[in-house]
Parts: C-alpha cells; sequence; structure tokens
C-alpha cells in the first residue's frame, strides 16, 4: 500500500469532495476565486516503524483554511469539515485508504484585509486535523 | 561479526511443534530472550579469611521469554498452555534461539492514536512434545 504523502493527500481531497466539502485547493487559490473555500496546504507524514519485519503506516497532519466574507457564509463549510474529519472511534476509508484515527486537533480564527488598502475583510478559519493510515 | 552494530530492526519468532512448521508471527515489535539463571551455593567456612566463596548450582533455569505482537497478529500466536518449539532469528543471519516452552497471553493495550498490542510470556519449559529434557540453544554466527 502506498503511504506517501502526496498519495494520501489526493485520497483526503477526493474524501472531502465525496463528503460535498467544495471548492478545495490543494495548490494555489486563483485570485478570481470568490468565497467561500477551503484550502488544503501540504501536508506532511511520520512513520510509524515498531513493527520488527514490517512498515506499520504513517501519521500525517494537514492544515485546512476556509475563507470566507464573514462568519455566516463559512459555517456549514466549518460544520461539514468537522463532521467529515473529526470522527473519534471510526475506522473508514478516506478515498483508497482506510484510516484507524481521524481527528480535529486544533483550530483558529483570524480577520485579514481582502486587499492591502481595502475596506472589506476576510475571515479565515484554520483547522489541523491528524490522520493515521496503517498497513492491514 | 565482531564489532558489527546489530539492530533488532528484522528479529523473527516462530512456533514449532512436531507436527505443525509454523510462520513467523507478523506484527511483533519487541522481543526479548531471557536470560539464564543458576542458583550460587555459599560453600565458605572457618577457613575462608576475608570473603564468603560461593559454588554454582548443577542445574540451570532458562528465564522466560517476552515479545509483544500487534492485536492483528495474536491469532497466530499458539494457544495459550500448548508446549511448542520457539526459533528466534536474529537480523543479518546473526544467530538463532530455539526453546521449548509455553505461551501465556498477557494483557492486551489499548491505548489512543497508537496500535493495540498484547504482551505475551513465553515460558520455557526444557521439556520437547515427547517429554524428553531439551534446553534453550542460542546459537551466534
Amino acid at each position: 500500500m502506498r503511504l506517501d504523502t502526496p498519495y494520501i493527500q489526493r485520497q483526503l481531497i477526493a474524501y472531502l469532495k465525496a463528503q460535498g466539502i467544495t471548492p478545495v485547493f490543494s495548490g494555489i487559490v486563483p485570485e478570481n476565486q470568490k468565497p467561500p473555500f477551503v484550502h488544503l496546504a501540504d501536508g506532511a507524514g511520520t512513520f510509524v516503524n515498531d513493527d520488527l519485519t514490517a512498515m506499520d503506516g504513517g501519521e500525517f497532519d494537514w492544515t485546512l483554511t476556509v475563507v470566507g466574507k464573514n462568519h455566516d457564509q463559512i459555517d456549514a463549510l466549518i460544520i461539514a469539515l468537522w463532521a467529515a474529519l473529526n470522527r473519534p472511534g471510526e475506522y473508514f476509508d478516506i478515498g483508497a485508504v482506510r484510516t484507524c484515527y481521524c481527528r480535529v486537533t486544533g483550530d483558529t480564527v483570524s480577520t485579514t484585509q481582502e486587499q492591502d488598502g481595502g475596506e472589506s475583510s476576510l475571515i479565515e478559519y484554520q483547522l489541523t486535523v491528524r490522520i493515521r493510515i496503517m498497513e492491514e | 561479526m565482531a564489532g558489527q552494530t546489530l539492530d533488532g530492526n528484522g528479529t523473527t519468532i516462530k512456533f514449532t511443534t512436531a507436527t505443525v512448521a509454523g510462520d513467523n508471527i507478523t506484527g511483533v515489535t519487541e522481543i526479548k530472550i531471557g536470560g539464564v539463571e543458576i542458583d550460587k551455593i555459599e560453600d565458605s567456612d572457618l577457613s575462608n579469611a576475608a570473603w564468603k566463596t560461593y559454588i554454582a548450582g548443577a542445574l540451570k533455569d532458562a528465564q522466560d521469554l517476552t515479545f509483544t505482537v500487534k492485536i492483528k497478529g495474536l491469532g497466530d500466536v499458539p494457544a495459550d498452555g500448548v508446549t511448542t518449539m520457539c526459533t528466534v532469528t536474529l537480523p543479518d543471519s546473526a544467530g538463532t534461539y530455539v526453546a521449548w516452552g509455553f505461551c501465556k497471553r498477557g494483557e492486551i493495550s489499548a491505548q489512543n492514536n497508537t496500535d493495540m498490542t498484547c504482551a505475551i510470556t513465553f515460558t520455557i519449559c526444557n521439556l520437547n512434545d515427547d517429554g524428553d529434557e531439551t534446553g534453550p540453544v542460542l546459537t551466534l554466527a
């Protein structure tokens, strides 16, 4: 089974889309993209190598950011992301891989100017998630 | 071999009987081979001037082998109390350890964000499945 972070990240994007969370951007967001949207920053994997004779699996951390004009606009996306990614006690498929641990590990909210010198603002809700994928 | 560093990565353990040749147990995260215990018998008497002196007992006692296995590999471990031959193969053809004994399943650990594991104790009985005295053999390359 593939455990490299780019592959798992593709599975995560497919999973989010299947959950109705859209649009999700994993690279650079187009400048003309209207909010609300979700941005998935590149993730990082740490591999578990406790087993004496095989690869165990990996733990992957991602940061997702929900961007919107105001709190009302991003609320539905926040609820959907929490429902999709904070699933204590559940084993389920994320794309083509199966996770045994998927939980939100932290979040922050901040307000920024939409453009330098502009009068409108953007709300950015950032959420970190840990996904553990083990060899079956 | 002399002076070479040897990592535990690659060590395998399997169990066989006269009729069943077992496969390596999967999902093993740690193996500890017990040492040998020999009684020390004091033989000092009035002729000893400064130090107590001891002789070694004639019979050796092999200590338990313990290992930790992930819960998914637990089904391959022999049933508790059934006499089997255990073979531990050290990595890089460094050697083997062969002993007769029986398994006892210990506590199962379930922790958040951690593999579930079970601690197994293999008690060395030094009797093969014909009932003959058969001590453990550690062979190093």
